[in-house]
């Protein structure tokens, strides 16, 4: 992701908020900034908040999308100054019905920068820049999960042991009538990783019904793109964006689902099922936008309690929101990696310091699999046979010829959840 | 294939609610009364998806407050008439609406013209004093056309709509969710998380159509019905369907009142209550006159479902239609508590509600309370022309802060509180009930965008619900409290 | 509630640390370094520094499919294991759950795979078709047609497939040893 990401670069925003200011502008917020309240932290200040919202806090925003733009807007309007926005795409017509800072004379331009100069056009003391390090907190408006995943590990991964460190991020995800917002402070709280089974999964359907048996005319599409194009285009590239492509897979589909005698093909379900298109309204981006907005707003000025952790939404059967606190995963490959920090002789070997971690009490190791953490460098791995035999002659090499000082090992085991960080520190 | 603009620009919300939602959509007029923050939000959510037209009615012009927290102004709209100003930042949204102001007082217009909202599809109201909105109310309830109301102050927010009943749309009972689901054109993932309740239902409903409504009675029917069950599973894994198999015995039998409560319901001292009875016996003799009338033979429902196979979303769809229904019992009963202790000549309040049910209770209670602050608050504002603002609540160290004045504003809003209470008879004190008034102090009327975008998102959805005839409103009210993001709905 | 303000901010050392492996990545290592492979299955990486894609053979030591080699590609992407791995059969071969392009039909690949399950899980399951080939659910319709009519049939058409014979017209690659 970190290649594709552009970031706004605009010069001329830097005036200071209050010279953008007109009688009354904050005068909402600040009954609540101004104010003690029962429920507040109390270390709450009652400040107009200015400390934070206008100078010490900068913002990150990710994702210019559905969600992005009501993010973008609600944090302007909350008195957040310093926001930066990062999103990859460009702006497409199916865009249109949902995220309002775009129109259709911006169709094909990048997302990131129209939505910035429309939000410091529209809300005026709004500065965006070019730093990336040293946000406060980070707004996750993403529909993908890979890039939420990312952008999860690279916070978790950033608080190296140090709760200094720590950057919050708030994460919000919608489908249709559905969704959540949720508060991750890395280390501490659950993380996006931790709750990866409890996301809906995928419509996949078995590859022998697509095969022999359709019922659905989904299954006749899955055909037409998984087993006839690749039969019959075995030497073009499906590209789900082009249309024409789209046309070929739907009238294969419509063939097979009248040789079925099947029905409800269409063009719009075609695209939908091979492009796994999540249907998207703007009331459930409101809603879910503003939810993490309310968050980071309630987490920045301590004006009140924040989330803790996790609030689902429904509104495809009346109104439904369900606020809980999500448990973090022991075995999470995120944040449930234990990280210790071992001294060790600078003379010992690698299989001396195997046989060292399966003695050593307090982690009760098995057959300890060995990795560089960074370089990904294989020092000992117990399998699969081809590494093992690989790997065999490290051994009798001294720890030190392939791990530093302060490098760490990524440790594998049956008996460890997920995996053990040691910190090597020689003595 | 072509594919035209529109359906382009509209393809993520056509595979919700398809060309028949859109039209209904797209030939709907929608009325807004007051273009606050949150009056915008809602259009925004309505305009962006294609409504037909909007009408924003307001005579405010234009102040700093205004441009601070709605996105739909600048600050050269200060000093211009708000109805005109937000219609055409609206109106930008989106080329295919139409946008209209008004720019009258709406409460006159109420007073003298009322039949001027009869040309809309709906309306929605923020910030209408209760009288003139009950006119409102009265007018749009006889021509059956659905009316919001909306009230957002602070952190916390308020909806509910008014439905004339003809408008005939699904309200969700556990009969009805059952029929949403078509067993046959499920895929394998969705087929394999069907609520077992609902499976169990479903072939119950197919065994009585079979059997002249009757349930399996004997052993041999009873495994004929699970024969029937086990068929349409469709492979071995499908743990919903062993679940559904393992209670099927439950399905068979008629549900009544177990044979140990039925001989507790024939003790004397149920029978002969007395001033002297104690609280046991009284809810016993309560929960009896359940049995005998509303509840038709049954106990009061207990309102949890149990854990089992199903999406989540589903899950959560039966555990409200149980959660809904155990409301409802369960305010039967105290009504019937309510009663007995005036019939014995005890004070309605000498058995709290706690002691009925406590689970439910606590549930609803933490937020009906936000209810009741809003209705109060209105009716501070009929007699001051403002809203409660002060800065009420101190830590304790420095409590001797608080001015007079502060002090007075927390007690007429509080006095405020305990007149409401007092007319709907609630007479469980509310938890925490200052705190909830300190927050309305403190919030001063205030409209935060963050919580008038959530609202907003909310109410257009419901709209849209109600306009497309697709999906399932809310019936009828929703207090959403941003202090502790959580919603919850009322029949109010 | 973590008061998260409490802590002081420190920025400008965030830039410093290197980038560690990702989530996925640790994931297929903490799989590969436990996976009992037994004799029957070897592993090979084009790129050993490339966890995410390999090969697999299995040579089945009974059933209908001894004495054959058969190999498969695995492709795991970065959702891993969120996203099941990719695996292809890299020869023709008659089979009643594998078709004649590499599609393989095991439904942990698909429609039932969840992130608990991972590589052991996988390589069981494919080991599995060879020595217990599905006929309920076929990809390869004849080969499954085959098995459920004339179990005798099959296994000589098993045989001339894996010589590199045809098989009603449709040749085979040749997988024995």
């Amino acid at each position: 992701m970190s290649e594709t990401q552009m970031q706004t670069d605009l010069q001329g925003g830097l005036e200071t908020a209050a010279s953008k200011d007109w009688p009354g502008r904050w005068s909402h917020l600040y009954k609540i900034l101004d104010r003690r309240g029962p429920f507040a932290d109390p270390s709450f200040t009652p400040d107009h908040g200015d400390e934070i919202l206008l100078n010490t806090c900068r913002v990150l925003v990710i994702g210019a999308g559905g969600l992005g733009c009501e993010i973008l807007k609600n944090l302007a309007l909350s008195g957040f100054k310093n926001i930066e926005v990062i999103d990859m795409d460009t702006i497409d017509v199916s865009n249109l019905n949902r995220q309002f800072l775009f129109r259709p004379s911006d169709v094909g331009k990048p997302k990131a920068k129209v939505a910035s100069e429309f939000i410091m056009k529209r809300v005026p003391g709004v500065k965006d820049d070019d730093y990336y390090l040293g946000f406060q907190l980070i707004i996750c408006g993403l529909d993908s999960v890979e890039a939420r995943r990312w952008i999860n590990a690279t916070l978790v991964n950033l608080v190296d042991g140090e709760p200094e460190r720590i950057r919050v991020l708030v994460d919000g995800g919608t489908e249709g009538f559905k969704g959540q917002a949720r508060v991750i402070i890395p280390t501490i709280t659950s993380c996006y990783e931790c709750s990866l089974d409890m996301l809906g999964k995928q419509r996949t359907f078995p590859i022998c019904t697509i095969a022999n048996t359709p019922r659905l005319p989904e299954h006749c599409i899955e055909w037409a793109s998984a087993i006839h194009w690749p039969k019959e285009r075995p030497d073009i590239k499906m590209d789900t964006d082009d249309p024409i492509h789209i046309q070929w897979l739907y009238e294969t589909a419509l063939k097979r689902a009248k040789e079925f005698n099947i029905t409800g093909v269409t063009y719009s379900l075609t695209q939908g099922v091979v492009k796994n298109i999540i249907p998207a309204i703007a009331s459930t981006n409101a809603i879910i936008a503003a939810s993490c907005c309310n968050e980071a707003f309630k987490l920045i000025t301590t004006s009140q309690p924040y989330l803790n952790n996790y609030m689902m939404y429904t509104g495809n059967e009346g109104l439904y929101t369900y606020t809980f606190e999500h448990q973090k995963k022991p075995d999470c490959p995120v944040c449930g990696n234990e990280r210790v920090t071992m001294e060790i002789s600078m003379e010992i070997t690698v299989e001396d310091f195997i046989e060292y971690l399966k003695e050593k009490q307090d982690i009760q190791l098995k057959k300890p699999s060995l990795s560089h953490a960074v370089t990904n460098e294989k020092i000992y791995w117990q399998s699969p046979p081809i590494f093992e035999e690989k790997t065999r002659p490290n051994l009798e090499r001294k720890l030190l010829e392939m791990v530093k000082q302060g490098d760490e090992i990524t440790v594998t085991d049956t008996t460890l959840p997920i995996s053990l960080q040691i910190v090597v520190s020689y003595i | 294939m072509h594919v035209d603009k529109k359906t382009q620009k509209y393809d993520r919300q056509l595979r919700l609610w398809h060309a028949s939602g859109q039209t209904a959509l797209e030939t709907a007029k929608v009325c807004l009364i007051n273009g606050t923050a949150t009056g915008c939000e809602i259009l925004k959510d309505l305009v962006l998806p294609g409504i037909g037209s909007f009408t924003v009615v307001d005579d405010k012009i234009v102040d700093g407050s205004d441009v601070g927290n709605t996105f739909f102004l600048v600050p050269d709209s200060i000093g211009k008439s708000r109805a005109q100003a937000v219609t055409e930042f609206l109106q930008e949204l989106n080329e295919d609406v139409k946008g209209f102001h008004f720019s009258e007082n709406p409460i006159a217009l109420i007073e003298n013209q009322p039949e001027y909202f009869l040309q809309f599809s709906i309306v929605i109201t923020t910030n209408i004093p209760e009288k003139p909105l009950l006119k409102l109310a009265d007018t749009l309830w006889n021509a059956k056309i659905p009316l919001v109301v909306l009230r957002t102050v602070g952190f916390i927010g308020y909806f509910r709509i008014a439905l004339p009943e003809h408008t005939n749309v699904p309200f969700l009972s556990l009969e009805q969710y059952v029929k949403t689901f078509n067993f046959d054109t499920l895929d394998s993932m969705d087929h394999g998380h069907i609520p077992y309740v609902v499976i169990l239902l479903k072939y119950l409903e197919q065994w009585k159509q079979d059997h002249d409504g009757k349930l399996p009675s004997t052993s041999a029917e009873r495994n004929e019905f699970k024969q029937l069950i086990q068929s349409g599973k469709r492979n071995a894994d499908e743990e919903n369907f062993d679940e559904a198999l393992s209670s099927a015995w439950r399905a068979c039998t008629v549900t009544k009142v177990p044979r140990q409560v039925e001989e507790i319901f024939k003790d004397s001292s149920c029978e002969n209550i007395t001033s002297e009875s104690s609280n046991f016996w009284i809810i016993v003799r309560a929960i009896r006159e359940f049995v005998a009338n509303e509840g038709q033979g049954l106990l009061p429902l207990a309102g949890s479902v149990p854990d089992m196979k199903a999406y989540t979303s589903g899950y959560v769809a039966m555990q409200n239609i149980y959660r809904q229904k155990a409301k409802e019992d369960i305010s039967i009963v105290r009504a019937h508590v309510h009663d007995i202790l005036t019939s014995i000549g005890r004070s309605v309040d000498s058995i709290s509600d706690d002691e009925i049910d406590s689970r439910w209770l606590r549930d609803s209670q933490e937020n009906i309370v936000n209810y009741v602050l809003i209705r109060a608050m209105d009716r501070f504002y009929e007699s001051h022309n403002r809203y409660p603002d002060a800065a009420t609540f101190f830590l304790e160290d420095d409590a001797e802060e608080a001015s007079e004045e502060a002090r007075s504003e927390f007690s007429t809003l509080k006095t405020y509180v305990n007149l409401l209470l007092g007319e709907w008879d609630i007479t469980n004190y509310p938890e925490h009930l200052d705190n909830h008034i300190h927050e309305i102090c403190r919030a001063g009327g205030s409209e935060l965008a963050n919580i008038a975008s959530l609202l907003g998102g909310m109410v257009s959805q419901e709209i849209i619900k109600l306009i497309t005839r697709q999906y399932i409103p809310i019936n009828n009210s929703i207090v959403f409290d941003g202090i502790r993001s959580m919603s919850s709905s009322y029949i109010l | 509630m973590i008061k998260i303000w409490s802590i002081k901010k420190d920025n400008s050392s965030a830039e410093k640390k290197k980038p560690k492996v990702s989530a996925a990545q640790i994931r297929v290592q903490k799989d590969l370094t436990e996976l009992a492979l037994p004799d029957t299955m070897q592993m090979n990486f084009p790129d050993e520094a490339d966890l995410l894609n390999f090969n697999l053979s299995i040579t089945p030591d009974e059933g209908f499919y001894r004495g054959g080699v058969f190999r498969f590609t695995f492709n795991i992407n970065n959702n891993y294991p969120h996203d099941p791995p990719k695996v292809r059969c890299s020869q023709k071969i008659y089979h009643p759950n594998i078709d004649l392009e590499g599609n393989v039909c095991l439904n942990i690949l698909r429609e039932d795979w969840k992130p608990v399950l991972n590589l052991n899980s996988v390589l069981v399951g494919l080991q599995y078709l060879f020595l217990e080939p599905n006929a309920d659910d076929p990809l390869n319709k004849d080969a499954a047609e085959d098995l459920r009519t004339n179990r005798k049939n099959f296994e000589y058409n098993v045989k001339q497939s894996m010589r590199g014979k045809d098989v009603k017209g449709v040749y085979f690659d040749n997988v024995l040893m």
